[in-house]
């Protein structure tokens, strides 16, 4: 039992080292002396899980995370795979751009490779295992069309025709041999996704090339503030490593502008998300270093209703339906409340079938969800 | 290839740095593990580059004489250039 809590802590630590390798101001370190061959199999199926490989081969590659040669050949394999599945990402990446070109639908690199290409010094940091693409809400259907002509798959339904374009965070498809892509109109399902003011997402870009076509991301403090929600609010928030790592790269090297940051935080209502972020990132990472933003989010106070909002994204009680009821009240007029209401207390068959329920389960599930949304409203 | 010719990578291909060297992928079809001197060679033909540079540019990384790393070099960009991520322009 203390030898496994031993390892474990190890095993923590290690994976902390890593998530901070190549920061100057960290206080991680990482170990000494290899771990035997059975452990080192468990470490690398936590640094797969944490997507930390990227920065798991540099640590080897410069002899920072001392190995065997067995093990070196293991991480470089894993590497070399990571890489791979990026690479093809990437490729789909192109084709589905030239296809929204052609349909003249406006669009925006998310996440992954964006930040990859952006805010790393070299995309080899930083794997990806989905793409994630913007669009306009009123392009949002016209953009699942052309993205399924291509050959990828709507994994979920939306409850009714036309949900995701006004209420919802956006569609996941997939191709057959299993590549995701994410389409997004917003950041996040529930409350935080419709405080973003979608215009802000279009103000301003950065510029990613690929394979020689030149390809939109969001400004810098918008992936900033994607960054932080994707640390605090989305589904890898309890162990956050590789999202903490981005924030911490985009507001150590980065060229983020902070008081812009903040004024788009208090304009979407995400400064408390903000603030989790950074300090989240700070504590993970245990850096040193401190920046106007890092200062700020240390001594930032999330208020009430931050607290209730926070708490429909907390793990256990996070279901789609309990964040998009507690996003009701976030929607000003009467006439949208009611129509994703009913959207939601009435989904299409098609919606009910990709989750595998009946009717009454819906609505038993519902029932549950909506006294945690009253909460988080 | 021909004396003279320039080598380039052609557009749409993505690459990314292994431990070992680089992975390619072509627009189509699989992608091409390259070694470290692959890797060398991948970087040199960033920039449209002479046959003449590159294999001088091998030899010179590798501290070897030209004449050791000329049939590799060949080799190497024949095999880019028939999986279609490298460019060869003619003089």
């Amino acid at each position: 039992m203390t030898i496994a809590t031993t390892t474990t802590d190890r095993f923590k630590e290690t994976l902390r080292g890593l998530a901070a390798y190549g920061l100057d101001g960290t206080g991680h370190s990482l170990p000494s002396e290899p771990f035997d061959d059975n452990a080192f199999q468990h470490l690398l199926r936590w640094v797969q899980a944490s997507k930390l490989i990227g920065l798991t081969g540099a640590a080897v590659a410069n002899d920072a995370l001392v190995v065997t040669p067995s093990q070196r050949d293991a991480v470089a394999d894993k590497h070399l795979k990571a890489m791979c599945h990026t690479l093809y990402l990437e490729r789909l990446l192109l084709d589905l751009t030239d296809g929204l070109d052609r349909a003249g639908i406006e669009c925006r690199v998310l996440k992954g490779s964006a930040v990859a290409q952006l805010d790393y010094e070299d995309p080899f940091l930083r794997p990806f295992v989905d793409i994630d693409i913007l669009v306009q809400s009123d392009s949002f259907d016209a953009a699942v069309d052309v993205i399924q002509r291509a050959g990828v798959n709507r994994i979920w339904h939306g409850p009714r025709p036309g949900f995701d374009r006004r209420f919802g965070k956006g569609a996941t498809l997939s191709t057959p041999d299993g590549y995701e892509v994410d389409l997004h109109r917003t950041f996040v399902q529930g409350p935080w996704g419709l405080t973003v003011d979608l215009g802000d997402l279009w103000k301003g870009s950065r510029t990613i090339e690929l394979g020689g076509k030149k390809l939109l991301a969001l400004s810098d403090e918008a992936r900033l503030l994607h960054a932080a929600i994707h640390a605090t609010l989305g589904h890898t928030a309890s162990t956050p490593f590789l999202p903490s790592r981005d924030i911490a790269e985009m507001l150590l090297f980065g060229a983020v502008n902070a008081s812009a940051a903040r004024e788009l935080a208090a304009r979407w209502q995400m400064e408390a998300v903000l603030a989790e972020a950074v300090t989240g990132a700070w504590h993970l990472l245990d850096l040193a270093d401190v920046t106007t933003l890092s200062a700020w989010a240390e001594g930032y106070h999330p208020s009430e209703l931050d607290e209730r909002r926070r708490s429909v994204y907390r793990a256990g009680g996070a279901t789609y339906t309990a964040k998009s009821l507690a996003a009701l009240s976030t929607l000003p007029r009467f006439r949208d409340k009611l129509s994703m209401a009913s959207s939601l207390a009435f989904p299409s068959r098609q919606f009910l079938e990709d989750r595998n329920l009946r009717y009454r389960d819906w609505l038993r599930r519902g029932v549950g969800s909506a006294v945690r949304a009253r909460r988080g409203s | 290839m021909s004396v003279g010719a320039t080598v380039t990578r052609v557009d749409r291909v993505l690459w990314r740095r292994t431990l070992d060297g680089v992975v390619v992928l072509p627009p189509w079809g699989d992608v091409i593990q390259l070694d470290r001197t692959g890797s060398l060679i991948w970087e040199l033909v960033a920039t449209p580059t002479t046959i003449e540079s590159v294999v001088e540019a091998t030899a010179l990384a590798c501290s070897v004489d030209i004449d050791d790393v000329m049939t590799g070099t060949h080799t190497v960009l024949v095999a880019l250039r028939d999986a279609g991520v490298v460019r060869e322009t003619l003089p």
